[in-house]
């Protein structure tokens, strides 16, 4: 373990772009599922990634658990290069919690079998050691007694239960990264909070970072530290949470924050602009912003030069060019 | 009463090879004609079997044990097919979660459509026309009717289902969970249409959801079920800014609000129960905060709170006290593992 | 793994006899929810138990040839008191061939399929993890088995090798494979798309293990259901092999039965002789067949 005092996730000018085989046969371009990304995570903080379907934060989440190798770009976790031989050896540095708590366990596992894998591939200590170590991390996970859990089956357990027990074997390792993707979107709204608590406070306690990969930025708040906005692979706007949400100024992020269903509404929903909902689905431009085909703030240089993240203020970058005046002030 | 759908102290049982499932326990329900009612709970509260009962799609292993449900003063529960079928669509229409699921995967749209008024005595020509015209309604491009399935994103699927169950503009739809899934954008423009359509051709409309977000800029009056049963209902804005029962106040409070991201979230301890057997005790008992004896043996009825309103809770009148103790986050985390 | 329950509980040794035998009842009960399931078991059941007490209950010697009071073959005798249910052309008895052939039946059956679900689960299950290349050689090589007709290959392979029952054993592996393959990679590739084998992969598993200790316990249950049926499969095509003559002349079998009686021109006259071989293959098949179907629940995926 490095005592290197960086951030100990390091995601350097990464793009990962894929080529469809039919376009290999026509000549056509890739598909560029993250084009130009670049972050850094400190321990013991979670970066939140909020992005809808075509965002890239999928791709972005294998990447970082070395299920892809990025075109171009690099990961490293703790001075280590994601996926090379020398980080594999260390025992992984990298895990990951899953969406669906129903099928990211094995059936035919006992809880404790499941949670012992990671231990058993690295050949980690004695049977009875590993008896031990899986039944502390299920106690980490609040699943208490640890040892009460060992022999049961995952069809057994509640879907808050199970997600435990993943996160149980994520950290039995004591990886420094944790990729948690939309961990808690299929759980009951009532367990929600308790999950998010837990991954928040063994962020802490084992000094991880963690990737926290949403489409709902209405938890994001309750997790995370820094927030990254991504729309077609590129990250629109980053900074820490609170500010983003109560001071946004990508026009990417106000829409979704705006889209957000509101809790007591005194008027009714508010319209979505025409301009938004028009150009949805179709592929990016060749030049210029991204964003512009949807923007209702585009002027005629945002489909020239596609703009490059400027701090609006500390920590909080935009990739916009009128993000400064944009930009909503917090009330 | 002039209620346009009720539910008359419905019960329901699913035969499973582990055994009965009473997944809907003595609910009473009532939807006025132009209004919509939002169904929310968790996994498991039976608002999906309940949306299924109204519409007679109940599969063969669920039985309807007591009870009965009214359409327009008509009781439908027990009618068979042949009786149910004129009703279907005409008169109520259904839009399912997962529009892949209920569209035909090799059909096209338009095909869709002729299917569906073929099945129900409309003629392709008018059912192509109603087609054009129930598409611009739902803000989609003519195009898509030669379209498939799979070549249209979820919203477009979503809003392509919604034109297809107004077709034969029926007066009541049931849409069961129409945005879970969809990215924060194209939901916000399902809701803005159903919201639209509302109020254009006047539909009543049972909305189920388990995100309380949208239900509570869509309905009027909402129910909330927890293990088959009403906890409380009542109008939208009151039961979700000052909830009467236990479990309203656990769910508000675990909702998050995106424009108040300091408030802190709670969970409730404990999980849904199993429901395989019937029980003599109010079904929250074992995750109230305040639960006292009388909880665990007696099953509340439902009180009147106020005009419109009603809780299953033996304490009703100490609503007031509850609400105050349970905005306090430190009353629901035990640290108990849910 | 210390037991933390309740202080009398039953001495270790007991609970690992009676917990694997009730899980046995339990599964064998499934057999008996239905008047077909329990017709199939028991006449599974009735032939194993015959073939493992033939050499007991068997009247006669099976190749042991019957002479009469006046020293004649006793042949095509129809059913008597000495002989229930008659004698072959070869002046042999039936009942006692019928008894013998009962161990074939089994030995081909659970053989066959034994080679053919290794052979198929590891074909399916490399296919369907690795994908790509390697997925499209192998589906190839069992395209390649399901365009090989069985018969004409089958006589190809004992005219090369001989009539022996290892051989009819090996002819039939080598080829009847190719459904378990197909349905082992199509249960595969859904299998490992699954959150735990990306769990796995990530914490470092290497593809072995991960098709062998995680994908593998999970389409177990339909190799076996697929095991079941071709038993059924392997046993009827050792019968064809034998009724075409090209069975093992040192087996009895009932195959060669039919084949016996065939060759003699008996077949017609001597219904004692070719009923009790035909209608043994026909009930056992689908005996396997019905209390296969009864299992087929298990081996489907339980819905949530």
């Amino acid at each position: 373990m490095s005592d290197d005092p960086g951030p100990i996730v390091a995601f350097r000018d990464v793009h990962k772009h894929f080529t469809p085989r039919s376009a290999l046969l026509v000549g056509g371009k890739p598909v560029k599922a993250v084009d130009g990304v670049s972050f850094a995570i400190e321990r013991g903080q979670v970066l939140g990634i909020a992005g809808e379907s075509g965002s890239g934060k999928s791709t972005l989440a294998n990447l970082l658990v070395g299920l892809e190798r990025p075109t171009a770009g690099e990961i490293t976790v703790d001075g280590l290069v994601v996926g090379a031989k020398a980080e594999r050896r260390s025992g992984r540095a990298v895990q990951m919690v899953f969406q669906d708590p129903f099928a990211s366990l094995n059936p035919r596992f006992t809880i404790g079998r499941t949670v012992e894998e990671p231990l058993l591939i690295h050949g980690v200590g004695t049977p009875a050691e590993r008896h031990e170590a899986a039944a502390a991390a299920l106690e980490r996970a609040e699943l208490r007694p640890g040892r009460a859990y060992l022999a049961r089956y995952p069809h057994e357990l509640s879907g808050g239960q199970r997600q435990r027990v993943a996160i149980a074997r994520a950290t039995v390792l004591n990886p420094k990264l944790l990729v948690a993707d939309e961990p808690v979107s299929m759980l009951d709204v009532s367990v929600r909070a308790g999950i998010l608590r837990l991954l928040k406070r063994l962020v802490v306690e084992q000094q991880m970072a963690m990737v926290f990969i949403t489409h709902d930025l209405s938890i994001v708040a309750h997790i995370c530290d820094d927030l990254a906005v991504m729309y077609r692979g590129a990250i629109v706007e980053q900074g820490p949470v609170r500010d983003l949400l109560l001071a946004p100024a990508h026009p990417y992020t106000q829409a979704l924050i705006d889209a957000v269903p509101i809790l007591s509404p005194t008027a009714g929903p508010h319209a979505l602009p025409a301009k938004l909902l028009a150009a949805a689905g179709s592929t990016p431009p060749e030049r210029g912003c991204r964003f512009a085909p949807r923007c209702v703030h585009a002027v005629a240089q945002c489909e020239v030069t596609n703009p490059a993240p400027v701090p609006v203020q500390r920590g909080h970058v935009v990739a916009c060019l009128r993000a400064a005046e944009l930009r909503r002030v917090a009330p | 009463m002039g209620a346009l759908l009720e539910f008359e102290d419905i019960s329901i049982v699913y035969r499973t090879q582990e055994g009965e499932v009473f997944a809907v326990e003595g609910v009473k329900l009532a939807l006025a004609a132009g209004q919509a009612l939002g169904l929310v709970g968790e996994s498991g509260c039976g608002k999906s079997t309940l949306a299924l009962a109204a519409l007679g799609l109940l599969p063969r292993s669920a039985r309807i044990t007591h009870g009965a449900i009214r359409f327009d003063g008509d009781l439908i529960s027990g009618k068979g097919e042949s009786e149910l079928r004129p009703l279907r669509w005409r008169r109520m229409a259904y839009v399912p979660q997962s529009a892949l699921a209920s569209l035909v995967p090799v059909h096209s749209i338009r095909r869709q459509f002729r299917d569906t008024a073929a099945a129900h005595g409309m003629r392709a020509t008018e059912a192509d026309a109603r087609a054009v015209e129930l598409l611009r309604q739902v803000e989609l491009d003519r195009a898509v009717l030669d379209r498939f399935p799979h070549e249209l994103s979820g919203g477009m699927r979503q809003r392509a289902i919604i034109a297809l169950a107004l077709l034969f503009r029926p007066p009541m739809l049931v849409a069961d969970e129409p945005t879970t899934g969809l990215d924060v954008i194209v939901q916000r423009q399902i809701v803005n249409l159903l919201s639209d359509l509302r109020r254009s051709e006047g539909l009543s409309l049972i909305f189920i959801s388990h995100d309380i977000g949208v239900v509570a800029e869509l309905c009027d009056r909402v129910a909330v079920l927890y293990a088959g049963e009403v906890m409380e209902e009542g109008p939208t804005t009151e039961v979700l800014s000052r909830p009467a029962h236990p479990y309203t106040m656990g769910l508000a409070q675990s909702f998050p609000d995106i424009r108040a991201p300091d408030r802190p979230l709670v969970s409730i301890a404990g999980h849904t129960p199993r429901l395989t057997e019937p029980t003599r005790a109010c079904p929250f008992a074992s995750r109230c905060p305040f639960v006292r004896e009388v909880c665990r043996t007696t099953k509340p009825a439902r009180v009147r709170v106020a005009q419109g309103r009603s809780i299953a809770c033996h304490f009703a009148s100490d609503s007031e006290a509850m609400r105050e103790a349970a905005a306090r986050p430190g009353l629901w985390d035990a640290g108990q593992a849910a | 793994m210390t037991d933390t329950s309740s202080l009398s509980a039953p001495p270790a040794l007991v609970v690992r006899i009676a917990v694997p035998m009730r899980r046995l009842a339990r599964f064998l009960a499934i057999a008996f929810e239905t008047w077909s399931g329990s017709f199939g078991i028991t006449v599974l059941a009735i032939i194993v138990l015959v073939a493992a007490l033939s050499p007991w209950i068997a009247p006669y010697d099976p190749i042991a040839n019957h002479f009469n009071q006046a020293g004649q073959l006793k042949r095509l005798e129809p059913p008597s008191a000495a002989h229930w249910l008659g004698t072959t052309y070869y002046g042999l008895d039936v009942l006692s061939q019928m008894i013998d052939g009962t161990r074939i039946v089994l030995v081909v059956g659970i053989t066959c399929a034994f080679f053919i679900a290794i052979i198929g689960t590891n074909v399916g299950l490399v296919a369907g993890y690795y994908g790509g290349r390697i997925d499209a050689a192998l589906m190839r090589i069992t395209g390649l088995a399901f365009g090989i007709p069985f018969i004409p290959f089958a006589v190809v392979l004992v005219a090369l090798l001989g009539p022996s029952l290892w051989n009819m054993i090996l002819t039939i592996s080598l080829l009847m494979w190719r459904t378990t393959a197909r349905v082992i990679r199509s249960q595969v590739l859904s299998v490992r798309e699954r959150g735990f084998v990306k769990a796995a992969k990530i914490a470092g598993a290497s593809d072995l293990r991960i098709i062998y200790v995680h994908i593998f316990p999970n389409v177990l249950p339909m190799t076996l259901l697929y095991v079941a049926f071709d038993i059924a499969w392997a046993v009827l095509a050792e019968a064809s092999i034998s009724f075409l003559g090209f069975g093992d002349p040192n087996q009895v079998s009932w195959g060669q039965m039919l084949y016996l009686a065939y060759v003699s021109g008996s077949i017609r006259q001597a219904w004692w002789w070719t009923i009790p071989p035909g209608l043994g293959l026909s009930l056992f098949v689908i005996a396997v067949f019905l209390v296969g179907r009864q299992y087929e629940k298990l081996a489907s995926p339980r819905l949530r």
